[in-house]
């Protein structure tokens, strides 16, 4: 099969030869890179759909389902707070996203168009903070909020994750408005564009990009995040997906209800990953390159 | 309406480091109101500061900038009616080549439909009008620049800058590009302070350059003036290809007279202004095009060692007996060959002495005025 | 606070800078109180006893003691393992898939879009799916082992102290070889297709255009990886606590478990923060080092 594959797509290789040892191992560490991802994934819907106790009824798991049910999700919805928690973790990742965003994209203009002290300072303290653990900080900020009087709120829990992630974001919105030419600023302000109308014209349509992936850093980091906000949030009734997903499976749930549970909060995530790869593609690049 | 643009101990100092690096030194310069303005010089001489500081990109550390009447030293360039070409082009990469030409237009709140109209019409005389709806990306180099000086005339402003907008364009292009910017200057009723290190540019399309040296005014004149009266080594070097030679030679007395002598050659300059320099050596500087292989009233034998033809006349490179490099433009070298010994010459009108320091003391055009007028340029 | 253009101070752009300080000095607010100050309390609380009620300062005290701590060294050591071996396999595994990728056949770009997936799905998801595919009895790996006769019967991967930590890195692996692939496969595509070009026409085989040409235009960029990678691991914690709590019989504790535990199970947050500090200064000293060899091998290099 690699090899008829092989044929089809030799004219789909421009330049570079192949020698045939090479290509055919190509295609097998290729083929190996899809089955070591996919697979999981696959197993995931699998057992998502599969009626409530299948998996334990001895081993009646197919590669090709013979029942597709969506039981596992009614009950979820209906049954578990499920609901709650999504609801809480779209408001704690819009919120995240917004706020994060936003002072990325301030923080970063800043740093690109001007010279302050200690700006060295800043851009190294950044990869320091990267070097301290999180759990350690966590009670700093458990202390913080509870002196605020912000414990247990979403709110609270939205300040933490965009200080968290801010220096990645900062960091992130810093490189790509240096890719910006001052240039284009210059002739803006010349053609009689404000600073602030130069900059909504011009500096951010073509920021966009850098733009985009810092909302959706940030969205990672208000979806996914498991540690703060166990820490933040003490009611049950306040809870994101991830920790009240562990709450479920903490129950002795079954195998099915915990696989629903994963493909509810996987689908955001995914759509991402299908519709924003290049976005997902440069940030991580970008990120990287400081 | 085209204004006038006049500097005033015009200063600009940055903070390099430790030090203090001054890119402008009191400048104090007039700017004719709708001529055509090169500003050159070579890399680090501050003329993009100069210009920046007219476009009110940057701000004077000291002096005052005036445009017409008016100071506008303290304006924002959002203020000032100008338009600039930037040495990088800058269009706006979102930006179809429409809205990129016609965004002053938009933002002075200029109807849609006029806005259009005018658009169009600088499309039509730049011939980009079919590449309206692209992105900048899709252009040749070339069309970019005409999106940029499309952008920079569309809104008739007072004042057109150009900052070396063609210093990364192939030489035909820039050929082509430079008779399209001096059209537009015919067309349009604006001042134009043109930017460039390329004294080819400076010589070929202004009214007046203003030849700058590290941060000082070494010259403003017209090109032809520039090419002949070049007030300084540094001009006769940087203004005409090639570069003005110069003989150092000794300068005595004969007789009363100031007498040059070297290179086997004794040229008697009847000139006051040369009485100080007496017993001293001086550059006599000659330019190529006035070099001749077929000799005048002084001669001096040369190696030839490279020959360049470009087309009509050559440019041909040779050492002198002092072991220096020496150059001289023919139109007939169908009897010189390189490894040859030649004589070539000149007449005392087309000497220009320099003093110890560089400065022109005596222009043999002047002195000697019979032949002055028949000079050519290159 | 001065605008970047040539490094001008603009008396006209006063309001605009005005604006800047104001946005900077929020921010500088924001980030001291949300970002400086926990750092700042960790090391503040790591010299002190009885943090939260009544702080005494101990001086070297919690140290001292996190140190003569029983799983210390285990926990420790299990970090050491964990950090290394997963930042070995996810780079290398990216390393090798990108560098099949960047071969520019079909497939591959299903394959770059499927990577991803690991990469994006929540932690927890992560947990829950490998436990459920190396479960002793519906395991999918188990089955498949058995299946092909490699077992006679299922092993409790994430139960057994013998693999549990094989498995936590295996799970580890493939979450973040996506990482490290996107970066490389960036890296190499940037690299001019006309090197390799040159490269055949004067002979060179696979082996030696990847010596001669790739690896050196990848370098800089592998050994970044490898460093966040690795301090970014050496800190991990999500995934594992979620996974295995540390279990069985602490074969999976690591540093910032130790931590937690220290925290939330012992409540002593001072020894907490000293064991925070500690593994903090190990790697900046790591980061130090690292860098400094790095530079040595540019120089013995070039």
């Amino acid at each position: 099969m690699i090899a008829a594959v092989a044929d089809a797509v030799t004219d789909a290789v421009p330049q570079r030869t192949l020698g045939r040892v090479q290509r055919t191992l190509t295609y097998l560490v290729i083929l190996l890179m899809c089955l070591l991802t996919a697979v999981p994934l696959y197993v995931m819907l699998l057992v998502a759909f599969q009626p409530t106790g299948a998996v334990f009824s001895g081993g009646d798991l197919h590669i090709i389902p013979q029942t597709i049910s969506f039981e596992n999700f009614t009950e979820l919805l209906t049954e578990t707070d499920a609901l709650t928690y999504t609801y809480n973790s779209i408001v704690v990742t819009v919120g995240v996203m917004v706020l994060a965003t936003t002072i990325a994209c301030i923080s970063g203009y800043i740093l690109t168009r001007f010279e302050f002290r200690g700006k060295t300072a800043f851009s190294r303290s950044i990869l320091l903070s990267y070097m301290f653990s999180g759990i350690v900080l966590a009670v700093p900020f458990y202390i913080l909020f509870q002196s605020l009087g912000l414990l247990n709120s979403h709110f609270a829990l939205v300040l933490g994750l965009t200080a968290l992630l801010s220096p990645l974001n900062i960091w992130l919105m810093w490189q790509y408005f240096e890719t910006v030419p001052i240039s284009l600023e210059e002739r803006a302000w010349i053609e009689g564009a404000s600073r602030w109308r130069a900059v909504r014209d011009v500096v951010l349509p073509i920021a966009r990009p850098g733009i985009v992936t810092a909302a959706i850093f940030s969205f990672s980091a208000g979806w996914n995040n498991f540690l703060l906000a166990q820490i933040v949030l003490s009611d049950s009734e306040m809870y994101t997906l991830p920790v009240g997903a562990a709450l479920l499976l903490g129950r002795d749930a079954g195998w099915e209800t915990a696989m629903s549970v994963s493909v509810l909060i996987c689908i955001p995530p995914f759509l991402i990953a299908l519709f924003f790869q290049r976005y997902l593609m440069l940030g991580i690049n970008i990120g990287e390159s400081g | 309406m085209a204004k006038e643009i006049r500097t005033e101990r015009l200063r600009k100092e940055y903070d390099a480091d430790d030090r203090t690096v001054v890119a402008n030194d009191d400048i104090d310069l007039t700017i004719e109101e709708g001529e055509f303005t090169t500003i050159v010089g070579p890399s680090g001489c501050g003329k993009t500061t100069l210009l920046r500081m007219i476009a009110g990109l940057q701000e004077p550390t000291s002096g005052r900038l005036y445009c017409g009447d008016e100071d506008v030293t303290d304006e924002r360039p959002q203020d000032r009616d100008i338009s600039m070409v930037f040495q990088n082009i800058a269009l706006y990469p979102h930006m179809t080549v429409r809205e990129n030409i016609g965004y002053a237009l938009k933002i002075e709140g200029v109807p849609d439909e006029e806005r259009a109209e005018r658009v169009e019409e600088a499309a039509e005389i730049l011939q980009i009008a079919d590449q309206l709806e692209k992105k900048p990306d899709a252009l040749s180099g070339g069309q970019q620049q005409r999106v940029a000086l499309g952008a920079a005339f569309v809104k008739e402003p007072e004042i057109i800058l150009f900052d070396e907008p063609m210093s990364d364009l192939d030489a035909k292009l820039r050929a082509e590009l430079r008779v399209e910017v001096q059209q537009l200057h015919k067309r349009l009723d604006a001042t134009i302070v043109y930017v460039t290190h390329d004294q080819t540019e400076a010589m070929t399309m202004s009214d007046t350059v203003v030849t700058l040296r590290e941060g000082h005014v070494e010259q403003v004149a017209p090109p032809t003036e520039l090419f002949d009266f070049p007030n300084s080594t540094y001009v006769a070097e940087f203004i005409g290809t090639p570069a003005t030679n110069f003989l150092p030679v000794d300068l005595q007395l004969t007789d009363g007279t100031p007498t040059l002598r070297g290179f086997g050659m004794e040229i008697e300059v009847p000139s006051e202004e040369l009485d100080p320099h007496v017993g001293e050596t001086v550059d006599l500087g000659v330019r190529p095009q006035y070099l001749s292989a077929g000799g005048g009233s002084f001669e001096l034998d040369v190696t030839i060692d490279v020959i360049e033809p470009l087309g009509t006349e050559s440019v041909v490179h040779a050492t002198r007996p002092d072991g220096e490099p020496i150059d001289f433009v023919t139109d007939d070298i169908a009897e010189i060959f390189p490894g040859d010994t030649v004589t070539v010459g000149f007449d005392e009108e087309d000497l220009i002495v320099f003093g110890p320091n560089g400065e022109a003391v005596v222009y043999g055009a002047r002195l000697f005025d019979s032949a002055g007028a028949t000079q050519q340029i290159n | 606070m001065r605008e970047r253009l040539g490094a001008d101070r603009f008396r006209w752009e006063s309001p605009v800078l005005l604006l800047g300080k104001v946005a900077l000095a929020l921010f500088v607010g924001f980030a001291m109180l949300m970002w400086l100050f926990p750092i700042l309390y960790g090391f503040w609380a790591s010299v002190h006893e009885n943090v939260v009620a009544s702080a005494q300062f101990v001086g070297l005290g919690n140290y001292a003691d996190v140190i003569a701590h029983d799983l210390f060294w285990k926990a420790l050591n299990n970090t050491v393992v964990f950090a290394v071996v997963t930042t070995l396999t996810s780079v290398g595994l990216g390393l090798l898939f990108a560098l099949a990728v960047n071969q520019g056949i079909r497939g591959g770009s299903l394959a770059r879009t499927l990577i991803l997936f690991p990469y994006l799905i929540p932690t927890v998801v992560i947990a829950f799916l490998w436990q459920f595919m190396l479960n002793q009895n519906t395991g999918v790996v188990n089955e498949l082992l058995v299946g092909l006769g490699v077992l006679d019967e299922g092993i409790r991967f994430f139960g057994t102290t013998e693999w549990a930590m094989p498995a936590v890195i295996a799970m580890s692996t493939w979450v973040y070889a996506a990482f490290a692939f996107f970066i490389l496969l960036a890296q190499l595509q940037s690299i001019d297709g006309a090197l390799y070009e040159r490269a055949t026409v004067e002979g060179a085989n696979a082996w030696e255009k990847f010596r001669d040409i790739t690896y050196p235009h990848i370098r800089t960029t592998l050994l970044l990886v490898v460093f966040l990678r690795g301090i970014w691991l050496f800190n991990h914690f999500d995934l594992i606590f979620i996974a295995t709590r540390g279990g069985p019989i602490n074969e999976t504790l690591t540093i910032p478990l130790l931590i937690y535990r220290l925290i939330f199970r012992e409540f002593s947050y001072g020894q907490g923060a000293a064991l925070g500090s500690l593994l903090f200064f190990l790697l900046a000293v790591g980061a130090v080092v690292y860098f400094k060899l790095l530079d040595r091998g540019e120089v013995g290099a070039g």
